[in-house]
């Protein structure tokens, strides 16, 4: 594993580590995100009249459970497939190499 | 229909199951083979131990009795996972890094490798966990019995409390034989992790299974299931905002605490993919656990006669509706969540024993004779076979001495607040740096103090320790100290106030505890270690050792991880060294990592405590402590360097642009020169070549002949002197010149000067000139006085050339002023004009090209040579006439030579 995540890898475009940096957000936000859709059944009514059925409670809080896992899944994918591709170096063409032979240096 | 003795064989076939496959996954990684075994689903799977017993019947429990709080003990978890990047990743990362084996030789070696830390944790997670392994008992045990006495409904227990007594026992010889079959933590379980992941399969199928019977068994489908949920007793939508907050914060917390959990994420861990795969894998396998936990409650309440426990209905309505098969299959399902949880538990237990509790002393007793004789490897895991067959007495006297009274859900609770007690210390030691040891053990104890006060002795040893008037009342009458209502604050729910409190006061005493204690170097080197992702900061921790004690690390390192391997980690080094076939130097970088490989087997803070007596005290070096910069510092520094590193190409830049503009500069300047040059040296020529061609083709007079001739003579003399002039200033503007320093009367060389300067004059010599000759003669120089004559000559030349007044008067004032003579000549002429002024010391620059007699290089030879002689020659504006201020310094004996 590349130690700092901010730092492109040897075989990223800078395009790619744009990419990269940007999944990794996603992911910094995703609980943020899971906490707050989980909390919002405490907003709900809990009084009979107007209260939520149990049944309805379930798929709500499945549903965003489902979506967790979804955009989770998706996330690491990405992450993989980007990961995979700033740990390998690939050939490309001189110019840019050597530029990036120079940065890589720092890290 | 399901005797005791067939529930007796179908566990024991089941068990026997597992050790196959236990064993194959054994065989298989001695062969090599062990890549499947350590896939990423396995890895995703092994962390269900999550999901014990009490997950399997307790659930289904609590949501009969308390809705969907349930939910909030597998959201917790999820979130953590979900949000893996933020803690997770760094924790695998470094706890790997770390060879950590238990979460509480991670504490230790976060804070400065401290033993007494390490046993703090240790009897804590032994005090936390305890409770739990006696609840799985106590799940399996109950399980039985329903199964067992199922056809004669009513009766007494068929099985006897010793059955608790033989699962314990048998959960004990299968977690012996394979969780401490290799010493080294770190070549993982691989038979144990396969085995916990079969169980994981086992228990989610029967789960799913039992809940599908449910659903599409017994009632009609979805939306039949659905409808009897909103008409039972948990119909509606109802939970404290409080509880659900607080139980999902504390099962996240524990799930990164449980020592269990610590076992499989990071002990077990292998690669950034299984933990990526599991981020969404284990959330989504938790999600399949709990989708039936309410339909199963709510038919169970409906179909099942009243008072029947719903902590066994995943059990009993199979029973009920005669499918013996599907009770079978959750019964399975059950004692695998049950033991899988019992086994790793112990494993991950009676390595923090062994390690943090059972080596110590058996160091400090033998002394320093341990680390050189004796089989250390059979010390360890003799600890740790008996520490895990202690444990489960342990659980078991729990669960007799309890008498399993408390529901399933409420003792996994207790535990979990126990457990979640290490979070600040673990959360706050990798992303607070000022974290101490001190701190650590604050928070950690006053922590486990408010969590026994307030949680463990009201709810599980109530009667037998602590009176009910004193939980109503607080201890001596003191009102304020009620376990569950401190500080006088009595409306929260028992359980929100026992995490409050307790976590709450263990991150301040945490806090306090660090700000007011100095950390040690070994503590903020360890600190820095933690804070980073990175292996960036690795340093090798200043062991210093001599080659002498070379054998004495070789027999110890033999004695923990066998000879074979301890002779190939020695052999490596020595490769790496270069000094193959002889004992490898004991560099730092070595010690390092033969600690830590020690640090694998027997935890960092013994692995320490073992190097040390051979090699003596830990060096903390200059270069350790620029590790402790962070890396925030050390990013810092480099945008720094690269700062530094552009201002000086910026001044580089700057100076090559000056360089070139000089460059221009002498170009053009010597164009101009050259072009002056040519000029001056064309003018005579013309008139040398216009009359020597008149003698030679016409016929002058003899007079006319002597005329030109004297002509053509005047302007070769002209020549002459414009050439020696260029010489001259040549040389003088090279450096090249010579000197020739003698004594002299500052008298002499100004009346030579006056001579020489009127005797070349032809005609009129109006010129007068004043001087105050007394003065000039109290002056003595030590110069080369051709050269100044040559200066002053020019001056007096100038001045007759030039000055308008009439008649011409030059005065000559000498005197000596701070160590220098100066020496004004000053006319009585209209002056030079200020624009002329800064040019007339320039080569071929003439303030009156009209009256020229000259190439305009005098005053430019003048300048060069005061340069030479360490003086100078100014122009000095005064209000009338023109003055050339003279100023030489008057130096003693031969050092105006080098100038």
């Amino acid at each position: 594993m590349r130690p700092p995540a901010q730092v492109p890898g040897p075989g990223e475009t800078p395009q790619e580590s744009h990419r990269r940096r940007r999944v990794l957000d996603l992911l910094r936000i995703l609980p943020a995100v899971g906490g707050f859709l989980w909390a919002v059944p405490l907003l709900w009514s809990q009084d009979a009249p107007d209260g939520v059925s149990t049944s309805a409670a379930i798929v709500y809080l499945f549903g965003v459970w489902v979506l967790l896992v979804g955009l989770g899944a998706w996330l690491a994918h990405r992450l993989s497939r980007l990961a995979d591709a700033a740990d390998k170096p690939r050939s490309r063409p001189r110019g840019k190499r050597g530029k990036r032979g120079k940065r890589g240096k720092t890290d | 229909m399901a005797t005791l003795n067939i529930l007796v064989a179908v566990s024991l076939g089941y068990v026997a199951f597992l050790f196959m496959i236990a064993f194959a996954a054994e065989q298989a990684a001695a062969r090599g083979q062990a890549g499947w075994l350590r896939s990423r689903w396995v890895y995703t799977l092994s962390l269900s131990i999550y999901c014990t017993a009490w997950t399997f019947y307790g659930a289904v429990g609590y949501a009969a009795r308390a809705g969907l709080e349930y939910l909030t003990i597998y959201i917790g978890p999820s979130l953590v996972m979900i949000g893996w990047w933020w803690f997770l990743h760094r924790l695998v990362q470094v706890g790997r890094r770390q060879r950590a084996t238990s979460i509480a030789d991670l504490i230790s070696a976060r804070y400065g490798k401290s033993g007494g830390l390490a046993i703090l944790a240790t009897l804590l997670a032994v005090i936390g966990t305890t409770p739990y392994i006696a609840l799985q008992l106590q799940s399996v045990t109950l399980t039985f019995d329903v199964l067992a006495r199922a056809p004669n409904a009513a009766g007494g227990p068929v099985v006897g409390a010793n059955t608790a007594f033989w699962v314990a026992a048998g959960l004990a010889l299968f977690t012996i034989l394979f969780g401490t079959r290799n010493l080294d933590v770190n070549e993982r379980h691989h038979g144990v992790v396969i085995a916990i992941a079969v169980e994981a399969i086992v228990k989610l199928f029967a789960l799913l299974a039992v809940g599908v019977f449910v659903v599409w068994g017994i009632s009609g489908g979805v939306d039949d299931v659905l409808g009897r949920i909103d008409s039972s007793a948990i119909g509606m939508w109802h939970v404290q905002a409080g509880r659900w907050v607080g139980l999902i914060f504390l099962s996240g917390a524990a799930f990164l605490c449980l020592p269990r959990m610590f076992q499989v994420m990071v002990v077990e861990y292998e690669s950034d993919k299984s933990l990526r795969t599991a981020s969404w894998a284990f959330p989504a396998y938790l999600m399949l656990m709990s989708l039936f936990v309410v339909p199963i409650a709510v038919v169970g309440l409906q179909i099942l006669p009243p008072g029947s426990n719903p902590d066994l209905f995943v059990l009993t309505i199979p029973l009920a509706m005669g499918n013996e098969a599907l009770a079978m299959l959750a019964f399975l399902g059950g004692f695998s969540s049950a033991t899988s949880m019992v086994i790793v538990a112990a494993i991950a237990l009676s390595t923090m024993v062994s390690n943090h509790i059972v080596m110590p002393i058996w160091l400090a007793a033998t002394g320093r004779r341990a680390t050189l004789s004796g089989d250390v490897r059979v010390v360890v895991l003799r600890a740790r076979r008996l520490s895990i067959a202690g444990l489960l007495m342990l659980g078991y006297l729990y669960y007799r001495l309890t008498g399993g009274g408390a529901a399933l859900a409420s003792i996994g609770l207790i535990s979990f607040v126990g457990v979640a007690q290490f979070l600040p210390a673990l959360v706050g030691g990798f992303f607070w740096r000022g974290a101490t040891r001190i701190g650590a053990f604050a928070g950690l104890g006053v922590g486990f103090v408010v969590w026994a006060y307030a949680m463990l002795l009201p709810e599980v040893a109530a009667p037998a320790v602590i009176s009910a008037d004193l939980i109503a009342h607080g201890p001596f009458g003191v009102g304020w100290l009620r376990p569950q209502a401190l500080f006088g604050i009595s409306g929260l729910d028992p359980l929100v106030h026992a995490i409050l409190w307790s976590i709450s006061l263990n991150g301040l005493a945490f806090v306090l505890g660090s700000v007011f204690s100095v950390p040690s170097a070994l503590e903020r080197l360890q600190g820095a270690q933690f804070m980073t992702a990175s292996d960036r900061l690795e340093s090798p921790q200043g062991w210093s050792a001599s080659r002498a004690q070379g054998e004495d690390l070789m027999l110890m390192a033999q004695r923990i991880l066998g000879a074979g391997e301890a002779q190939q980690l020695f052999a490596h080094a020595a490769d790496a060294q270069g000094v193959r076939g002889a004992m490898p130097d004991l560099t730092p970088e070595f010690l390092q990592k033969l600690e830590r490989k020690l640090a694998g087997s027997v935890g960092a803070a013994t692995a320490h405590a073992m190097i040390r007596p051979i090699v003596g005290g830990a060096v903390v070096s200059v270069s350790d402590l620029m590790a402790v910069a962070d890396e925030a510092a050390q990013i810092m520094e480099y945008s720094n360097q690269l700062e530094a590193k552009s201002s000086e190409l910026a001044r580089t830049a700057q100076q090559l642009r000056q360089a070139n503009e000089k460059l221009t500069q002498l170009s053009a300047q010597k164009d101009t020169f050259l072009s002056q040059i040519s000029h001056e040296l064309r003018t005579p020529m013309t008139s040398i070549r216009a009359f020597s061609e008149i003698l030679r083709d016409a016929a002058p007079s003899a007079a006319q002949k002597r005329e030109f001739a004297g002509i053509i003579h005047d302007e070769a003399l002209r020549l002459t002197r414009l050439l020696d002039d260029l010489l001259d200033l040549t040389v003088l503007e090279n450096g090249q010149v010579h000197l020739n320093p003698r004594n002299e009367g500052l008298f002499a060389v100004i009346e030579l000067a006056v001579l020489t300067a009127s005797g070349g004059a032809r005609g009129a010599n109006s010129l007068r000139i004043e001087r105050d000759v007394s003065q000039e003669k109290s002056v003595r120089l030590h110069t080369d006085v051709e050269r100044l004559g040559q200066v002053f000559i020019n001056v007096i030349s100038n001045a007759r050339k030039y000055c308008d007044g009439v008649p011409q008067i030059l005065t000559i004032r000498a005197r000596v002023r701070d160590g220098a003579v100066v020496v004004d000549f000053t006319d009585n002429g209209s002056g030079i004009a200020p624009p002329a002024r800064g040019l007339i010391f320039e080569k071929f620059s003439q303030a009156h090209p009209q009256r020229a007699g000259g190439a305009g290089l005098g005053l430019a030879i003048c300048r060069e040579i005061m340069a030479r002689l360490g003086g100078s020659i100014a122009y000095v504006p005064q209000g009338r006439g023109t003055t050339f201020r003279v100023i030489l310094p008057v130096v003693d004996g031969p050092r105006a030579a080098q100038a």
